[in-house]
């Protein structure tokens, strides 16, 4: 991987310039949120360590969109979402949520509109400082090795720039007197003296590395019980969390003819009474420990099993959303005490 | 042999008539509402009904007077499928704020004083109370999309699906900040979904007038907005406003752990 340098003067006018490969997006703030959106200038851009209000899969996992039109003849797909875009500004955290949702809906078969939008996509990663909720350093997400086309380090004096892909590189081209080739000793330990500040940097950990164990063993334990009984189902934790992935499609039908009609799919919850509803009305979690169970042994457990590591990355995002204070620190941190025995 | 239309009769009770209007409103799938339907009685946009026996009654408004009891359960009678469209007629409306606490013979001699009725009035009910309902659309006013989806799936045959998420499912998809995390007086999770999030969208707590979510966790959130300082008598009041009879259940439920 190339590794270059960069003035903080090139920036502006280095990220504008890459309108030529896709439309701009990234973390803009609109009505007090900061939301991943289309930028049109680059005081829009927020490149901070502020986490924007919904993960970066809503730009990959559309909340709500029409799949295809059917009719008596077959179906037609609509990727009418599909865009070519460059979207600056994503912390490692949210690289990390990525590569989780591309193990899920890019393995076989994969699912044709979040590859299209990944293919269309091209990421230009920030580094952050930790924000007050920042658990990445607990879950080992706070540096990234893959999962983006350029990668910008800001060291105050200079950016180090991770390139990444070919298209990363095709992007340095188009600018290359911006960029020097020429990392010294010095910048080098610049570079980790900000790593070692921003490890210092962070206020809150959680046991990241037992909870496997620790869910595996507390399947019977009544600290669920006291969560599901806090808990307002309101679904915020899931569309908040960058690797929830789960959706519900519906059939509207057209009023005109039986057989005629759209696909629509949208972000669903494991929080939502109606989500382990089955035929016969049978409801295998209708109690919402058993829910609040089953998010947090898939987050934490599960998907280690099935993935190689657990689907946490440490935004924080739980810890800032939930209205009764249920996530992962107050989880793990209640597993780890009251259901293994003190020391 | 010409195609079979489902025989339709729109229907509207106690309440603002903004389910129907909704539905008129829907004018670029109007024409294809009339079209697959054979409409039999909808006196909002016809003053010539037909009252005959039909497939599909979509029913608005709470029942509030004897002649409308009557009335509901002649609809009944002669419907195949009884579909319940809109706050008023799901759980019973404003009208129902003060269902079943013995206060109405008061309150309607406080407000009418000592006249002869046209037709007796009764507390304002929702359809349930007098009637058997097959689906229930809830709304103030029903949702355009949920409605069109609703009424496309009845007339071909299909079963409606449901949508039973708070609130905050689509408050959440509209990217805005939990209203609860700022210590303001929301009933977002107590609530039905379908609207939007429109009170939200716009900074606005949710009022609760999509009426009860079944799967609400009632007694967490009153305990909930106490802590924000709210008077438990204030929470109560406002989650009948819209409440109706869906919300007693809840009620007796915590009464009876207090």
């Amino acid at each position: 991987m190339r590794i270059l340098k960069m003035k903080p003067d090139f920036l502006k006018e280095f990220l504008m310039g890459l309108e030529g490969f896709g439309a701009l997006y990234g973390p803009k703030r609109q009505s007090g949120i900061l939301k991943y959106a289309p930028i049109e200038s680059y005081d829009e851009l927020v490149l901070d360590g502020e986490n924007t209000l919904l993960p970066l899969k809503r730009l990959f996992h559309p909340m709500r969109f029409d799949m295809f039109r059917f009719d008596s003849r077959g179906f037609e797909a609509d990727y009418s979402i599909f865009e070519k875009r460059v979207i600056i500004g994503v912390h490692p955290c949210e690289i990390h949520g990525i590569l989780k949702l591309d193990e899920v809906f890019l393995v076989h078969p994969p699912d044709p509109y979040y590859a299209g939008l990944r293919k269309n996509s091209a990421i230009i990663g920030f580094s952050c400082l930790p924000a007050e909720n920042a658990l990445c350093r607990s879950t080992g997400t706070d540096i990234v090795a893959e999962g983006f086309d350029l990668f910008f380090v800001d060291l105050t004096d200079f950016y180090l720039v991770w390139v990444g892909s070919s298209f990363g590189y095709d992007m340095i081209l188009e600018k290359e007197d911006f960029f020097d080739e020429n990392v010294t000793h010095e910048d080098i330990q610049i570079y980790i003296e900000w790593r070692e500040k921003r490890n210092r940097m962070f206020k809150k950990s959680f046991n990241f590395r037992d909870m496997p164990d620790i869910i595996e063993l507390s399947y019977k334990s009544e600290i669920w019980d006291y969560f599901g009984k806090k808990c307002l189902s309101c679904g915020q934790c899931t569309m908040v969390c960058p690797t929830c992935n789960c959706y519900n499609v519906t059939d509207v039908l057209d009023l005109a003819t039986e057989t005629s009609g759209r696909r629509e799919r949208m972000w669903d919850s494991c929080m939502f009474a109606d989500y382990s509803l089955v035929a016969g009305g049978h409801n295998f979690r209708h109690a919402r420990a058993d829910r609040l169970k089953l998010w947090y042994t898939h987050k934490l457990k599960a998907f280690a099993h099935k993935y190689g590591s657990p689907a946490c990355v440490g935004c924080g995002r739980c810890v800032e959303t939930c209205p009764v204070d249920i996530n992962v620190l107050t989880v793990s941190e209640a597993l780890t005490s009251c259901e293994v025995p003190e020391e | 042999m010409p195609e079979y239309k489902p025989r339709v009769g729109i229907y509207g009770f106690t309440g603002c008539a903004g389910d129907q209007l909704l539905i008129i409103h829907t004018e670029d799938r109007l024409l294809d509402f009339f079209n697959a339907v054979e409409m039999r009685s909808f006196v909002m946009a016809s003053s010539n009904p037909l009252e005959t026996e039909i497939d599909i009654a979509f029913v608005e408004g709470s029942i509030s007077t004897e002649e409308e009891r009557q009335h509901i359960k002649e609809i009944r009678d002669r419907a195949g499928v009884l579909v319940a469209i809109g706050n008023c007629a799901v759980s019973g409306g404003p009208q129902a704020m003060f269902a079943k606490d013995g206060s109405f013979a008061r309150r309607l001699k406080q407000v009418y004083g000592d006249i002869k009725f046209i037709t007796n009035p009764v507390e304002g009910a929702p359809l349930d109370e007098v009637v058997s309902v097959d689906y229930y659309l809830p709304g103030c006013p029903i949702s355009q999309s949920q409605a069109m989806a609703l009424i496309a799936r009845l007339i071909h045959g299909a079963d409606p699906e449901e949508f039973p998420h708070p609130v905050c499912h689509e408050c959440k998809l509209n990217e805005n900040l939990c209203l609860l995390l700022d210590q303001k007086f929301c009933l977002g999770p107590l609530t039905l979904g379908g609207c939007h999030s429109a009170c939200p969208n716009n900074g606005l707590p949710c009022v609760g007038c999509w009426g009860p979510n079944p799967d609400g966790n009632f007694e967490e959130q009153l305990g909930l907005l106490e802590s924000f300082g709210i008077p438990h008598e204030d929470i109560i009041r406002r989650v009948r406003n819209f409440g109706g009879y869906k919300i007693l259940a809840h009620i007796e439920k915590l009464s009876g752990k207090r």
